[in-house]
């Protein structure tokens, strides 16, 4: 139950963090959307969806650093927006393994 | 030759002692060394651990912001001061004849090395060893910077001691992921999970 509710503080953190101001521009969907992802994952307790939110988090980080190298805008952000997300991400791709043992067993009939 | 009614008498004496080791050691309660300790028993002892691992996270993410690709202006600009203010004549050689030449890969190094600490200490991940991590990269923050103008040595010392202070109380079990996933970690074996136990 302790990595639902995990999983739960980080989807409300991705969305809090749109008030900070190294989450602006296109990188305020990429926080609500994939912060929604996290927060279906929680309440599905899949952890499918869970390492998929996390592993779009980290492709979204690698996107604003390899966009700032290249001299394009792909995703606005610098250094400290990949951060916060390499934090999300990895939080996310490591609980999701206890998310899936935390999901209620089917009931057969 | 041990006549036989000692003998039996001798295995008996040795099944009670061992009957009572094994009563005691369910009856009596082994008193935790942690259970006296502030963090054991106090909430907001651990809310102000997990505080500064929170704000130690926020530094890291906050300094991952000037460190720009592909040329990282900023960063060289600071690293110089390390040759022409030198703290330790060895670390300034190195940082002339080894990071300068090569110094769009340093760039990188660090801002991939400070962006995962940002992002591991503010969730509270692998939280011991990136505490070390921490440590080291501050002491070389230091080590280049320490005497340059205007810089006071205290904020360096200081930065290295949240550190230390955040390795020393595991401060990612208190309202981290390490407190979460720890007893998994634990139940499911095997060496990443092993790895990651004593990471944390």
């Amino acid at each position: 139950m302790k990595s639902v509710g995990a999983v739960w503080v980080l989807a409300v953190g991705s969305l809090a963090s749109t008030a900070f101001r190294e989450v602006r521009g296109s990188a305020i969907v990429v926080a609500l959307g994939l912060g929604v992802l996290a927060g279906v994952a929680a309440l599905l307790r899949s952890g499918i969806l869970g390492a998929l939110a996390g592993a779009g988090y980290l492709a979204a980080a690698v996107v604003i650093v390899a966009g700032q190298a290249a001299g394009h805008t792909w995703l606005h952000g610098d250094g400290s927006t990949a951060s916060i997300w390499i934090g999300l991400g990895a939080g996310l791709v490591a609980l999701a393994p206890a998310l899936r043992k935390d999901a209620p067993q089917q009931r057969s009939t | 030759m041990v006549p036989y009614a000692f003998r039996n008498r001798l295995f008996s004496a040795a099944a009670a002692g061992m009957e009572y080791t094994r009563r005691m050691s369910v009856t009596t309660p082994v008193q935790p060394r942690s259970a006296g300790s502030p963090l054991a028993t106090s909430r907001s002892s651990r809310i102000l651990v997990a505080g500064v691992r929170v704000a130690a996270g926020l530094l890291w993410i906050q300094n991952a912001g000037w460190k720009t690709p592909p040329r990282f202006d900023a960063l060289h600009g600071w690293t110089l001061n390390g040759v022409d203010h030198p703290v330790l004549a060895p670390w300034a050689w190195f940082i002339r004849h080894v990071v300068l030449p090569n110094f769009t890969a340093f760039g990188w190094l660090t801002l991939a090395v400070e962006a995962s600490l940002g992002g591991f200490l503010l969730v509270g991940l692998a939280t011991r060893f990136w505490a070390l991590v921490g440590i080291a990269q501050t002491t070389a923050i230091g080590r280049t910077v320490l005497h340059a103008p205007h810089e006071w040595a205290w904020s360096y010392i200081l930065m290295g001691l949240a550190h230390v202070a955040i390795f020393a109380t595991a401060a990612g079990r208190w309202y981290g992921l390490d407190g979460v996933l720890r007893p998994s970690w634990r139940q499911v074996g095997g060496p990443v999970p092993r790895l990651l136990l004593r990471a944390s």
